[in-house]
């Protein structure tokens, strides 16, 4: 029973950190229509600038949050400018935009290669704060209440931003549809471009923490939480950043009672999780209802 | 007509990819003046009324409004002058009845867009019943409506529709055209898509289309008295 509770408030603060990481790629799914294959490569990039603001300046990891958030929104917009206006222009747009940000996702890898050195890094402990928290009677690392409490934080700011702003309603017109935002007169341009701006910070917010919960930053681990980002969206619904929370819990919770009742099988999960969704929920479990909500 | 010429279209011509659709389009819409483009499936209606918003580009020829050159302007500076586009889709599903509109004055100072949206829901009582739900669950004939109110949020000078009776029963149909004779006049211009000939009671003007050139164009009066026209188009109407 112990065990069980344990798992279960672990998966949710896990489940909320997967929220994080999978938000910034749904969001810029439900606006561009393609999917970041180098997501999990500017994740990698933002538990850098975490790192080396710890381990060269001695700054707490956090203040990386804050300073990813402008960096990347503004690297966003200039990427944004310099790929997607030739990508619509391309026969196959979508096919174009794999290609394309799959070699986006190599060219990072081997820059970080060469600038970080081929190796683990991993932040101490303490460089987030003392110790550790009690939940419900459970005791947790501070890291992941703080991985945790950022994943909801970012959740919430990004429903307010979307449901309660005019450039978020601006936002989820585009994401309805682009073609019926363009003769509607909006800035369909600037509006896509802070999105997938907002995508990759929400992916180098993720970063911060990484070191923690993803046991270290390595320039070679965006393949794979990519995967992870993509089956937490998939679960969720894709297309429908909110409905991100779900599939985030879900993979948390399934995560970590695998760790504890069938921890061989654990690496798995990510591929297990994608195959059974798409198998018996196509469109995700919060399905078509949401999609583009 | 009169002097003051809103839009002039000079030699048009469009397409998509390497196929040209339209060729040498010219017409005029005086400000205030409403006209129906009639024509077939596949007669170049829906890219005629693309290419002047800008949501496709302007092979050649010239685009003026208000005697300013617009062909090589992007749509949101097109709408921002005052030319509103409905498309045959014309809301956003997924969004609010209220998100529509707020929508369709996107860019507004705040209070003046509060305002507007306000005006529209007063004029529209079945939308006004219950603003919070999505435009998706809204009837056809209900979705025009809310389609003509979010165009109509910006008070633009010309507002483009592409196929506003597209499956509407004839009751709906009759409700859209009494609807739009209210705005009709006054300060707005109307340039509708049509293959419904209902529309043509609201019409000063008519532009025929066919294969992509103008068939035959002027006055309503004058265009539905010709043989060749009335054969084609009212086979089963008699011309009033
Ligand atoms: N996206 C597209 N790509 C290539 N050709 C197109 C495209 N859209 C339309 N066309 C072609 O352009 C021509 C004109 O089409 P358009 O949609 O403008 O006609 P329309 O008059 O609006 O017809 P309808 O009454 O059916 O709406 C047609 O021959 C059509 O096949
Ligand atoms: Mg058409």
């Amino acid at each position: 029973m112990f065990l069980l509770e344990y798992a279960v408030l672990a998966g949710i603060l896990y489940g909320l950190y997967f929220s994080l990481i999978g938000i910034g790629l749904n969001l810029t799914f439900g606006v561009l229509k393609i999917v970041n294959l180098a997501h999990g490569d500017f994740l990698m990039l933002g538990g850098f600038l975490a790192y080396f603001l710890y381990s060269a300046l001695g700054l707490s990891p956090l203040w990386a949050v804050p300073i990813n958030l402008v960096l990347f929104v503004a690297l966003g917009g200039l990427l944004y400018a310099l790929l997607i206006p030739r990508l619509r222009q391309s026969r196959d747009p979508e096919m174009a935009s794999f290609i394309l940000f799959f070699g986006l996702s190599q060219a990072i890898e081997a820059l970080a290669i060469l600038a970080f050195g081929n190796n683990q890094r991993s932040l101490p402990a303490a460089a987030i704060g003392p110790g550790t928290i009690s939940l419900f009677g459970q005791v947790f690392p501070l890291s992941w209440a703080a991985a945790g409490a950022a994943g909801l934080l970012s959740v919430l700011l990004l429903y307010l931003y979307l449901y309660h702003t005019r450039l978020g309603q601006a936002t989820r017109a585009v994401m309805a549809s682009r073609e019926e935002a363009v003769a509607s007169g909006l800035s369909v341009g600037r509006i896509s471009a802070l999105a997938f701006g907002i995508g990759l910070a929400l992916a180098a917010i993720a970063g911060v923490f990484a070191p923690y919960l993803l046991g270290g930053i390595s320039p070679n681990m965006g393949v794979a939480v990519t995967t992870t980002s993509f089956t937490v969206i998939v679960i969720g619904a894709l297309g429908n950043p909110v409905g991100t929370v779900v599939g985030g819990l879900i993979y948390g919770l399934a995560l970590m009672l695998m760790e504890t009742y069938a921890s061989s099988w654990a690496t798995l999960l990510p591929y297990l999780l994608l195959v059974i969704t798409l198998l018996i929920w196509p469109s995700g479990l919060l399905g078509r209802r949401l999609r583009s909500a | 007509m009169s002097s003051a010429a809103l839009l002039e279209v000079e030699g048009l011509a469009s397409g998509y990819g390497k196929l040209q659709i339209l060729s040498e389009i010219s017409f005029l819409l005086a400000a205030g003046q409403s006209t129906v483009l009639l024509g077939p499936n596949g007669a170049g209606k829906t890219t005629l009324l693309r290419t002047l918003v800008g949501l496709l580009p302007l092979w050649s020829g010239e685009i003026r409004y208000q005697g300013r050159e617009l062909g090589r302007l992007p749509p949101e500076v097109r709408v921002a002058l005052g030319i509103s586009f409905m498309s045959e889709l014309g809301v956003f599903p997924s969004l609010s009845i209220r998100e529509n509109l707020v929508l369709g004055g996107f860019g507004l100072p705040a209070h003046l867009l509060r305002r507007r949206v306000k005006e529209m829901l007063d004029l529209f009582p079945d939308l006004a019943s219950r603003p919070g739900a999505p435009a998706g669950s809204l009837s056809g004939g209900q979705r025009k409506m809310l389609g003509v109110a979010k165009a109509l949020v910006r008070q633009p000078k010309l507002l483009i529709m592409d196929e506003p009776s597209a499956g509407l029963s004839p009751l709906f149909v009759n409700k859209v055209i009494e609807l739009l004779r209210r705005f009709q006049g006054q300060e707005l211009a109307l340039l509708i898509a049509e293959q419904n000939v209902r529309f043509l009671d609201l019409a000063e003007q008519v532009i025929i289309l066919e294969g992509g050139r103008i068939q035959a164009a002027g006055p309503t009066g004058q265009v539905t008295a010709d043989d060749r026209v009335r054969r084609a188009y009212f086979s089963l109407d008699t011309p009033s």
